[in-house]
């Protein structure tokens, strides 16, 4: 493991009027790391992954990838320079196909439609998706289409994925391919950042987890760790009935 | 899971035989020759060659705004940058034809990507509002200025004209066309075009894709206006006189051209050329046909037209024809099974 981590995230905030979504959160990941970000709805983790992708500008702080200061750049050179990443609410281009759609990303380094299409099959098969390689992308499942949008983040220059509620929405077979899937990624050598609420999910995966609740970290630490702490507890449950 | 990936890869992402080289070379070869042969009679000779250049026309503006869908109301600046870049250069300054094209094409490639980066922060509707309000100002300004020869326009001396024969100029229009529909037909197959399509799409999952929306806009754009500003260019030699008002109108070219790609199928290679045949010499019949009745009457047609396509086939004629092409597949498989 190098000294620098692949994404540090020094004290960003984010404003949105009077109201702090993200309010001073600082978060590192080192390379072949899974972290998690978890907390209660409404805690600000999908703003605080907007501010990491680039698709909302921070009010302050800073994002760095593997050392370089990317606070001032847009998406789509943050995706360029490491950060893949998928939506909450899944967004695959409608008029392409599967195969398509993973091309869109693969072009990343790979000009040549012939390489890129090549590349799309591979990382199709990576998250088990050949079977659909040739509909539409609009006629997928929701966990296909989860899938695709995972194939479609690998398929760039990502070294970080991230994931936001990659799980949400799925049957509990569906979600336990979808962990096998992740931890195979990792172990081919991709980092992954996933901000999720089952949090079955979160022990099976990560190594570390940030725990956020009104913009504000509240706790750090492994799964365990964390899902023991009184303040997490209090966070998810509320106040009075952690005292019961 | 077992996968014969050697096989899959064999197997090509575009399944119409018309996204493909050989589909395309087909298909114009077959055009050709029908425009030859109809080109015997003057009349269609003269039809063939506005369908041809329209088809052009829309098929530069289907780039903009079929697959980056960037809904471009002020084409017609560019026909008229074209246009008054040939015409001006000729009579007032004996250029020859080609620097007067060339100097055309540089202008508004020029005048695409600075109007760019303001028009591309206006969303949907609004970049068609702003499109539509340049266009206006353009023609104040072409109207105003002494130099464009203000509203009398410019007429080029018949001596000048390079081509007059109407049969050369099929010829002409149809590789302007050919080279258009080529350009098209290289963008979608390639990378940018994908990269346009997801713009247009969804601008959020493109910018995480790794793609900056607005440098693919202003791509896409000044590639659109380049195609457009030839056939500007073209259009004022074939027709040997400029008027400002047709040339910058929005009635006639700058709403026009769209509504050919539309009712033709938005964002396809065929669909703008289909529009253009059907249209563009549907207009010149009906306006033979109706002269002396009704005022404005084979526009009103164009616009029921237009009324109709919007409710009944979004997707054009390349649209419907590509769905009963489906359909009859499908019968054609249940008939064998």
């Amino acid at each position: 493991m190098s000294n620098t981590p692949l994404l540090e995230v020094s004290n960003v905030t984010k404003q949105f009027g009077g109201l702090a979504a993200v309010g001073g959160v600082s978060l590192k990941v080192r390379k072949g790391e899974i972290m998690g970000i978890i907390g209660p709805n409404g805690a600000g983790k999908t703003t605080l992954f907007n501010l990491i992708s680039g698709h909302l500008d921070v009010t302050a702080g800073n994002v760095s990838v593997n050392g370089q200061d990317v606070t001032q750049v847009g998406p789509a050179r943050r995706a360029n320079s490491g950060l893949g990443r998928t939506f909450q609410i899944v967004r695959p281009i409608p008029s392409l196909t599967v195969l398509e759609n993973v091309m869109v990303g693969a072009f990343a380094s790979h000009r040549n439609r012939r390489h890129a299409e090549k590349h799309a099959w591979e990382t199709l098969e990576r998250v088990e998706l050949t079977h659909r390689a040739l509909v539409s992308a609009k006629s997928l499942t929701l966990a296909d289409r989860k899938r695709l949008e995972v194939a479609r983040a690998v398929a760039g220059k990502t070294e970080l994925l991230m994931l936001d509620e990659v799980m949400a929405g799925l049957n509990p077979t569906e979600a336990d391919r979808a962990i096998e899937m992740i931890k195979r990624l990792r172990n081919e050598g991709l980092s992954v950042l996933f901000i999720e609420h089952n949090l079955k999910v979160v022990r099976a995966l990560a190594d570390h987890v940030l725990v956020i609740d009104y913009g504000l970290p509240i706790a750090e630490g492994t799964p365990t760790e964390v899902l023991a702490n009184q303040k997490v507890i209090e966070a998810y449950l509320g106040v009075k009935k952690a005292a019961k | 899971m077992t996968l014969d990936l050697e096989n899959t890869s064999q197997k090509t992402t575009l399944k119409s035989p018309l996204k493909s080289w050989g589909g395309f070379v087909v298909g114009m070869l077959i055009l050709g020759i029908i425009s030859k042969l109809i080109s015997a009679d003057g009349y269609y000779n003269s039809l063939a060659n506005a369908g041809f250049l329209f088809g052009g026309l829309a098929t530069a503006w289907n780039i903009l705004g079929g697959y980056c869908g960037q809904f471009s109301f002020g084409h017609a600046v560019f026909v008229g940058i074209g246009a008054y870049s040939v015409a001006l250069t000729k009579t007032d300054h004996n250029w020859g034809t080609i620097p007067g094209i060339i100097l055309g094409i540089m202008i508004s490639i020029a005048v695409a990507m600075a109007i760019s980066w303001p028009l591309f922060r206006l969303r949907g509707s609004f970049f068609a509002i702003g499109t539509l309000a340049f266009s206006e100002v353009a023609l104040s300004l072409a109207m105003y200025f002494t130099w464009t020869h203000g509203a009398l326009g410019v007429q080029i001396p018949f001596e000048r004209l390079p081509i007059v024969d109407q049969k050369v100029w099929l010829i002409v229009f149809f590789v302007y066309l050919v080279f258009c529909m080529g350009t098209s037909l290289f963008l979608i197959r390639g990378r940018i075009g994908y990269y346009m399509i997801s713009v247009r799409d969804d601008e959020a999952t493109a910018a995480a894709s790794g793609i900056n929306p607005l440098t693919i806009k202003t791509i896409a754009f000044a590639i659109s206006a380049a195609l457009t500003s030839l056939g500007g260019s073209l259009y004022v030699l074939y027709l040997g006189n400029l008027d400002p008002r047709a040339f910058l109108s929005t009635l006639e070219i700058g709403a026009f051209i769209p509504l050919l790609a539309l009712i033709g199928g938005l964002g396809t290679v065929v669909g703008p050329l289909l529009g253009a045949l059907f249209l563009e010499p549907g207009q010149t019949y009906l306006r033979g046909q109706f002269a002396g009745s009704l005022a404005g009457i084979s526009q009103g047609t164009v616009g029921i037209i237009l009324i109709l396509a919007a409710l009944y086939f979004r997707h054009g004629f390349w649209g419907a024809i590509q769905g009963l092409a489906r359909r009859l597949q499908r019968i054609s498989k249940g008939a064998s099974k």
